[in-house]
């Protein structure tokens, strides 16, 4: 499995560009390799799912993608475009919007203030009211419209993250464990707008640790483990292989 | 928007969430309320007439703190500096030019884009360079003792600007009063005429940034304060955001001085000492610092509560000023106006139709 790494790296450029493509990034924070060495390509239209143990590096190659964090060495090319000089605003500018870990909303503005600080960047203003409607409809949140951030409920919070990262239509989404806190039904309720969001053309990039809600998206699969890319594959090919399974069991 | 009209259009830029109080009660009182201050000058004499307009000279450095405390959390110390550049930079040019142009409309445009240019330069280092938070605070602190501090040594008469004499901690004196010449008019703002133009200017500024913190860059200034992190991933570059709002805060200070020395006639580096630059801190908390109306308000009662307490010969106005302070920032951090005017809104609630919804909201505090 290992070798595949490898071959990721010396992959031949073809005519059609991958949207991102991560070649042999890694970040150190003092002696402590958080990134190491790792190589991601992501078509575009792709649905990804990114599953590794505590530590393994999944939020900081988020943070790495964004901008938060620059590389210590390797390159992030975006749109056939290479980004690590650019801030994070001028990334998400390029279609890179994030959900992250947790939630991370304008905790003393309302529900409807927070969804229209991302959309008034693209929707003229008379627009605005309508367009909020619409995607407080699809997250169920039309109720608490008026609410505080504050005042509503953890789900609810991580709904509307998902909701503002969605609004700028990106062209890569990136989800920093979306179900975390969810119930089942808000679990499932994910999985689908995941899937439909994928269908219609965008490309998605989620870290899980729910194992079930990664079955439901059933897509090709990243392993990492240590800030090492440790596996690739489809849903099958990872469940059945013995090395992933015994680094979350944690055998060696 | 039901009527498509441009009175509507314009009101509804002037209201939205950074705004308290936008109903009809609201703006009957407020215009009342205007009719009131036009009126003052025939109501009192002209002592209290020239003491108000000096109450009203600092509105505009507390608005200005407001908009970048309350809009962004950027809580800064520096506006006396910038207060104290405008002023002398007012008294320097104006000092220099009266005598041959006879107007001092060269010297209060200086007095304003000065320090606005320092504000910017120094906003550039702070925000492009990512400090936040209390760093701020302690910077532009440091920069209104530094200012303060070189000011105080310009005693002497090497220390000379053309005609102007600095006059290190005597201060600058013989500053002209303000006298514009616009279209072939040529007027001096002094008395009562300069409580006018005070006056008027002072609701002209509070339009603009009630328009300003309604708008689609008051909406990305109030994000930026909420959460620099996600306002930015969503692809806002927050260092110019904050820039722009610091430079324009740092003008609004320069037009504070600016009225300040042509009121007075003088300035002194004491007006950019630490219990000044303590002052409008203290107005703009105990108001409200997230209205700017709030701020107005409390900035003209603490004025006259500090100078009540000094008048009936007290000594410890700012004692008492700082214990209010502290209660304030204890118990009502949000400030004293906004909780009453929340209050008022929840007894006389009328919902606007057809506004944008996300406006509806207009309490926010």
């Amino acid at each position: 499995m290992r070798d595949q790494n490898l071959l990721h790296e010396i992959q031949p450029e073809d005519g059609n560009e991958p949207l991102l493509s991560l070649r042999g990034i890694s970040k150190y924070f003092g002696g402590l390799k958080a990134v190491d060495n790792v190589s991601l390509t992501i078509e575009n239209g792709e649905l990804r799912c990114l599953i590794g143990p505590n530590g393994a590096g999944k939020s900081t190659i988020f943070r790495l993608i964004t901008g938060y964090y620059r590389q210590d060495s390797g390159d992030v090319i975006y749109k056939a475009k290479e980004i690590s000089r650019l801030q994070p605003f001028q990334r998400a500018r390029l279609g890179l919007s994030i959900k992250f870990q947790t939630p991370m909303v304008y905790q003393d503005l309302t529900v409807r203030h927070n969804m229209w600080i991302p959309m008034q960047r693209i929707y003229k203003r008379e627009a605005i009211a309508t367009e909020i409607d619409k995607y407080l409809k699809l997250l169920g949140l039309l109720e608490v419209g008026e609410q505080f951030v504050k005042n509503i409920s953890h789900g609810q919070r991580q709904w509307l993250e998902i909701g503002m990262a969605l609004s700028v239509k990106p062209d890569l989404l990136l989800l920093d464990e979306p179900t975390a806190g969810m119930s089942l039904e808000e679990t499932q309720k994910t999985a689908q707008i995941v899937k439909d969001l994928n269908r219609d053309g965008m490309a998605i990039i989620v870290i899980d640790h729910d194992m079930e809600f990664v079955r439901t998206l059933n897509s090709k699969i990243t392993v990492l483990h240590l800030g090492k890319w440790f596996a690739e594959g489809n849903l099958a090919e990872i469940e059945s292989n013995e090395e992933v399974r015994s680094i979350y069991l944690g055998k060696k | 928007m039901k009527s498509k009209n441009i009175f509507s259009t314009l009101a509804s830029r002037l209201n939205g969430p950074q705004s308290i109080g936008h109903s009809p009660v609201f703006w009957t009182i407020f215009i009342i309320f205007i009719v009131l201050l036009f009126c003052f000058p025939l109501l009192f004499s002209e002592y209290e007439v020239v003491n108000l307009t000096y109450f009203f000279s600092n509105l505009f450095l507390a608005m200005g703190l407001s908009l970048i405390w309350g809009c962004s959390d950027i809580l800064s110390f520096g506006q006396m500096a910038f207060f104290g550049l405008g002023g002398y930079a007012y008294g320097i040019i104006g000092i220099n030019l009266i005598g041959a142009v006879s107007n001092t409309n060269l010297a209060f445009l200086g007095g304003i884009l000065i320090p606005m240019a320092f504000a910017a330069i120094l906003g550039y280092f702070l925000f492009y360079g990512r400090v936040s938070g209390v760093y701020v605070t302690i910077i532009t602190l440091v920069s209104t003792l530094v200012f303060e501090t070189f000011m105080a040594q310009t005693a002497g008469p090497q220390w000379a600007i053309g005609k102007a004499l600095l006059g290190g901690y005597n201060g600058m004196t013989n500053i002209p009063s303000i006298q514009l010449q616009i279209f072939g008019l040529n007027k001096i703002f002094d008395g009562i005429p300069l409580y006018y133009f005070v006056l008027i200017l002072l609701i002209a500024v509070y339009f603009f940034l009630r328009y300003l913190v309604n708008s689609k860059y008051g909406n990305s200034l109030v994000a930026t304060g909420s959460n620099t992190l996600r306002t930015e991933m969503l692809g806002y570059d927050i260092r110019l955001i904050q820039v722009i709002a610091f430079a324009i805060a740092g003008a609004l200070a320069g037009l504070s001085g600016v009225i300040y020395v042509a009121w007075g006639h003088y300035i002194t580096p004491s007006t950019m000492g630490l219990t000044t630059a303590a002052l409008p801190v203290i107005w703009v908390a105990v108001g409200g610092r997230k209205s700017i109306l709030a701020t107005i308000i409390s900035a003209v009662v603490l004025q006259y509560f500090a100078q009540y307490l000094s008048v009936t010969g007290s000594e410890y106005a700012f004692v008492i000023l700082g214990a209010l302070l502290m209660f304030v920032v204890m118990y009502v951090p949000q400030g004293v106006i906004p909780p009453i005017a929340n209050y008022l809104n929840k007894i006389g609630k009328k919902r606007s139709v057809g506004e944008p919804v996300c406006h509806e909201e207009g309490e926010r505090t």
